[in-house]
């Protein structure tokens, strides 16, 4: 198995790309260096032990279930007016019928 | 290159090399849930809608929105489930899947990856052999990103958020015209369950196909994903591509065309997939549980209730009225097109109709009559109407006028027939009559149909029927009047 | 109840306030227009508010002050932290990436309030997107403690927290995640509150870390933040998260007869300085003389909460900003280059800054692809840890008393240049968080510390949905030490 709280630069830099973080190069440098020495402290928390623990996602935790509200019923509801929301975008006008984006090269992932 | 199919296998052989070779087939469909809101909004679904004209705070992931569940959603994908035999999970819960596209707000998809809602299940085919389910998840749509129209790409978030089952089968299929089966089984399955409508036009049925090849035996091969197929026909001819060109580029050995684990696109017109530039690896999605959403318990009650929606799986259906019935197969076909059709049928059949006549009185009358005739009749009243007929108490052109009557005025046919005063004679000794009157002064007919050419009596038919008003069984008077030549 | 005088509206609470708009001894106007006023002069001294809306502000106590129905908070300015939604005013979270966002939509915390007669005022200043403990992280530029100027508000709900101290308005919404604003409440000498997590709808609050998140109030009284938690807690069908089980009841109580507190001995022993260990030792003092019984106890997982908390918000945080990509709402890179994948970074690289990005790629890698096991999902069964460990200590208490701060308010600047060190300011309030149990963050007394004199704060931090509880018991502490009348010097500023 990997040893896992060794940090290694290349894979922070990956993951400033995963992230759609495209530092220049000496900011590259440093903020992956000021995040691998975070890490590193944080590495502490490897010593605690949790076998047999199930992790714990939410803030209910041990508490159990709290009871889940009533499922939402399905009926429609008005939307906001489009204007309202392409008004918002940049580079769109609010009388546009869609988004305005820069255009995309290639298809979704 | 071209592969020969070996007779009844699913087997390939190469003329070129002399090797067989087998598909290893996978399917992902993905199927818009029948829902009036989207999955975790209240915006409206609407095929056609005007762009944006659907969207909210939570579907455009305005900072600060969030995601509640819509109740029939989870109610109509645990019946899909149910619906191809698979086990529902007692607990299941939500997760994000994580990408950057223009067409995805959130920059993430809410989906399912470690705990989907039901796994397991399966489709069986005509042949015997099951297609595996592995699972079906819940998951929100993506919106709609338009590339081909000017300098930007533009973006209609209607379909943002549209719920939406995915199905993955196990790499159970051998064979394109299986695939389609499997397809065809599934998408009827969907309807009757009342899970979805499935129109592949609307886009309501998505279907991505996982081929490799491999020689008999042998290890899997090298999997590529085929996506934007919208038509079963497409799918197969897509997978017979790809057969092709997997074969050719192995056989060549060719390191040029080696076979690399990627995502290629049907290309429509030219009949061929193309491989989309990928970029550096496979994406890494970075699932998570979605903390915005309790976990889910699906108590066996809740089961329960969608098992009773189900209604009889339309295969078992159409058995059991070939069976019981004695329905021809191509009839049974055609009335479980739609489950709304064939409990119709069925409802017609419980008021008294003879099924077979039934059968065919409603495809070949009530359905041609007009597009929406099921909406404007009873059955009952149109079992009323065939079981005249099987009766011969209505003429069937009769009945064809008075059908019409009531889809336009919704008279009852029987009232109908009164009023019209189109029932038949029934009575043996008026058609006798009848026909004693037509057969006066055609000597020269009896004398063909007494020296053998029964057929002569065709000729007094009509003239015959003529006398009836219409309102004698052709049969019967062609019968009555060879009887009384034969008398004579 | 003291007699109305026009110039000690700033003195008065919230409750108070709104009692005598209600009866017509004070024009709501009058408050409305001189809140404004001060706010305006004093924002180039503190840099509390982001935005600031006098005009829809009177225009709002116009028509308050003819209505018929009035509420618990009739006429009352109470500010909103910048990143809660407010339709038609400008919610930037502090980001250059969101600068001009004005939301479509109202959040339901903030609905609430306004329902029962508060008047939003602005948006205030903040770490950028919640990420901060010091105000530092704004890229409007920090905001400054009232108590003392040179000195940071303490964060992420800086702006919210001056404003209150620099009696800006009496009553203000912030955000508390991993103590971000009862850290401020220490720093800034006020009451503050965070709710049991899944009580208070998070509908429009803008997540940083969705699990931890809670829409918690900042004010001059206890009997303030027990109003504001009475009219916002409550289930809402736009957070399925908000559940409908409700809070307990809690008559308010004269003292501490018959109730257990907790110190654990882990949180006493992160006091840094002495002047800070005497205030919170008074406290403790306080909670004997009035009645309540007092026992040590042992959180040994404290020590890890920072880690533990860092690493699971992160990983939220992370996921919770992939959103903003300057496609549909915020701040869209200038396009050098016409792709959208190159859109998106620029935007994201050029809008963000750099706390936010420090803490994205954190939380990016933390759940990446061969790292997600050791980080992520390590750090969320710890997190059962801390919880177990919360659970077993209500066996041997009614509720838990600690320091809310290692340390009272550090100057701007200090400790802007190491992370870690911001971080650490974190220790006492995250393990709370990350059971997301309830925590009413009280004034304790003032100390001596580098030549002046600033506030510090304790918390009292009850079990789930014992809200009300700890608000009880802190309304008695607080009345015990004397701190329930503190007033910063800025009270006495004129605008």
């Amino acid at each position: 198995m990997t040893d896992s709280h060794s940090v290694r630069i290349p894979d922070l830099r990956n993951a400033a790309h995963l992230a759609r973080l495209d530092l220049a190069e000496e900011e590259a440098v440093v903020l992956c260096g000021e995040v691998a020495r975070i890490l590193e402290h944080f590495a502490a928390l490897q010593a605690v032990p949790v076998a047999g623990v199930e992790p714990c996602y939410t803030a209910v935790g041990t508490r159990g279930l709290p009871p889940a509200p009533d499922l939402r019923e399905d009926e429609a509801q008005a939307s906001l007016p489009r204007a309202a929301l392409l008004g918002l975008a940049p580079q769109t006008q609010a009388d546009d019928e869609f988004y305005r984006v820069p255009k995309a090269i290639g298809v979704a992932p | 290159m071209n592969l020969v199919r070996q007779a009844n296998t699913t087997t390939w052989l190469s003329p070129h090399t002399g090797q067989v070779w087998e598909l290893v087939i996978g399917l992902e469909v993905h199927c818009q849930l029948a829902t009036r809101s989207k999955l975790f909004c209240g915006c409206a679904i609407e095929f056609g809608a005007a762009p944006n004209t659907r969207v909210c705070a939570v579907c455009s992931a305005q900072p600060g929105a969030l995601p509640v569940l819509n109740g029939e959603a989870l109610r109509l994908a645990v019946r899909a489930g149910l619906a191809l035999g698979c086990s529902i999970a007692a607990r299941t819960h939500f997760d994000r899947k994580h990408y950057f596209y223009c067409d995805l707000p959130k920059g993430y998809q809410i989906s399912q990856a470690t705990r989907p809602f039901c796994t397991g299940g399966g489709v069986r085919l005509r042949s015997g052999k099951l297609v595996r389910l592995q699972r079906i998840h819940l998951e929100e749509d993506a919106g709609k990103a338009i590339h081909d129209r000017g300098p930007w790409t533009l973006v209609d978030l209607n379909r943002a958020g549209v719920p939406l089952i995915e199905s993955v089968t196990e790499a159970d299929l051998s064979a394109p015209e299986e695939a389609v089966e499997y397809l065809t089984a599934l998408k009827e399955m969907l309807q009757h369950a009342g899970v979805s409508a499935c129109d592949m036009e609307k886009g309501e049925l998505r279907c991505d196909v996982n081929v490799s090849v491999r020689k008999p035996g042998a290890a899997y091969g090298t999997k590529v994903e085929i996506k934007n197929l919208n038509s079963f026909r497409f799918v197969a001819a897509a997978i017979e591509y790809e057969l092709q060109r997997q074969v050719a580029a192995l056989e060549s050995g060719d390191p040029a065309q080696r076979l690399v684990q990627e995502t290629r696109l049907w290309d429509t017109e030219q009949g061929v997939t193309r491989s989309m530039r990928t970029k550096e690896g496979a994406a890494d999605y970075r699932y998570m549980p979605e903390p915005d959403l309790p976990e889910l318990q699906l108590p066996a009650s809740f089961v329960e209730r969608e098992r009773s929606m189900l209604g009889e799986p339309p295969a078992e259906r159409r058995a059991r009225w070939q069976q019981q019935w004695h329905l021809a197969a191509k009839d049974a076909e055609a009335l479980t097109q739609t489950r709304e059709l064939a409990d119709w049928f069925e409802a017609a059949v419980r008021a008294g109709a003879p099924p077979k006549e039934c059968a065919s009185f409603l495809l070949n009358e009530v359905l041609t009559a007009q597009p929406d005739s099921l909406s404007l009749l009873l059955p009952r009243q149109v079992a009323s109407l065939v079981t005249m007929v099987a009766a011969g108490e209505v003429s069937h052109a009769s009945a064809r006028s008075v059908l019409r009557v009531t889809l336009a005025e919704g008279t009852e046919p029987e009232v109908v027939v009164q009023q019209q005063g189109l029932r038949m004679v029934l009575d043996t000794r008026q058609i006798e009559a009848w026909c004693r009157q037509a057969l006066v002064g055609r000597e020269a007919i009896i004398a063909d149909v007494k020296a053998g050419k029964a057929a002569a009596v065709n000729a007094l038919l009509g003239p015959a029927l003529k006398l009836a008003a219409g309102k004698a069984n052709a049969a019967v008077v062609r019968e009555t009047l060879l009887r009384l030549i034969a008398e004579s | 109840m003291t007699r109305p005088t026009p110039n000690t509206w700033l003195h008065l609470d919230a409750t108070q306030l709104a009692y005598e708009h209600r009866s017509g001894a004070r024009s709501v106007v009058d408050t409305i227009a001189a809140c404004c006023a001060r706010s305006q002069r004093l924002q180039p001294r503190w840099n509390a508010f982001l935005a600031l809306d006098c005009e829809r502000a009177l225009a709002r106590a116009h028509t308050l002050e003819h209505a018929a129905t009035r509420g618990r908070l009739h006429g009352v300015p109470i500010a909103v932290k910048a990143n809660l939604a407010v339709e038609g005013l400008e919610s930037s979270c502090a980001s250059r990436m969101l600068v001009g966002w004005r939301a479509p939509y109202t959040a339901t915390a903030v609905a609430r309030l306004e329902a029962e007669g508060a008047v939003v005022i602005g948006t205030t200043n903040m770490d950028e997107y919640a990420m901060g403990s010091s105000g530092e992280s704004s890229a409007f530029g920090p905001t400054h403690n009232p108590w003392d100027e040179a000195r940071a508000p303490g964060g992420s709900s800086s702006g919210s927290a001056a404003a209150v101290a620099g009696h800006l308005v009496p009553l203000a919404l912030g955000s508390d995640t991993g103590g971000s604003v009862r850290q401020p409440a220490a720093w800034c000498g006020l009451a503050g509150f965070k709710p049991t997590w899944g009580r208070i709808s998070r509908y429009g609050l803008v997540a940083y870390a969705s699990s931890l998140d809670c829409v918690a109030p900042l004010a001059r009284s206890m009997r303030d933040l027990d109003l504001a938690l009475d009219i916002m807690a409550g289930p809402d069908a736009r957070d399925a998260t908000c559940s409908p089980t409700a809070l307990h009841e809690s008559a308010p109580f004269k003292d501490l007869q018959g109730l257990v507190l907790g110190v654990p001995h882990e949180w006493r022993a992160a006091l840094s300085d002495g002047p800070s260990r005497a205030a919170f030792e008074a406290c403790v003092e306080a909670a004997r003389a009035a009645g309540a019984r007092i026992v040590e106890l042992s959180l040994p997982l404290t020590r890890h909460a920072v880690s533990c908390y860092y690493l699971l918000a992160t990983v939220e945080a992370a996921s919770n900003l992939a959103r903003f990509d300057g496609l549909r709402y915020g701040v869209r890179a200038a396009a050098h280059s016409s792709s959208l994948a190159a859109s998106i970074s620029s935007s994201r690289t050029q809008g963000f800054g750099a706390e936010v990005k420090r803490r994205i790629v954190l939380g990016t890698y933390a759940l990446s692809a061969g790292h997600a096991e050791a980080w992520h999902t390590h750090a969320a069964k710890v997190r059962t840890l801390v919880c177990r460990e919360f659970d077993e200590a209500w066996g041997a208490c009614d509720a838990l008393l600690g320091p809310t701060t290692p340390f009272p308010a550090i100057r701007l600047g200090e400790r802007s240049n190491d992370p870690l060190s911001l971080y650490a300011c974190d220790a006492l309030t995250t393990p709370v968080s990350l059971a997301g149990l309830p925590a009413a963050a009280l004034r304790t007394p003032l100390v001596e510390h580098e030549g002046g004199q600033l506030p510090t704060g304790a918390q009292v931090v009850t079990p789930h949905d014992a809200d009300r509880l700890a608000l009880r018991i802190a309304e008695v502490l607080e009345t015990q030490l004397g701190t329930q009348a503190l007033r910063s010097p800025a009270a006495e500023v004129q605008a």
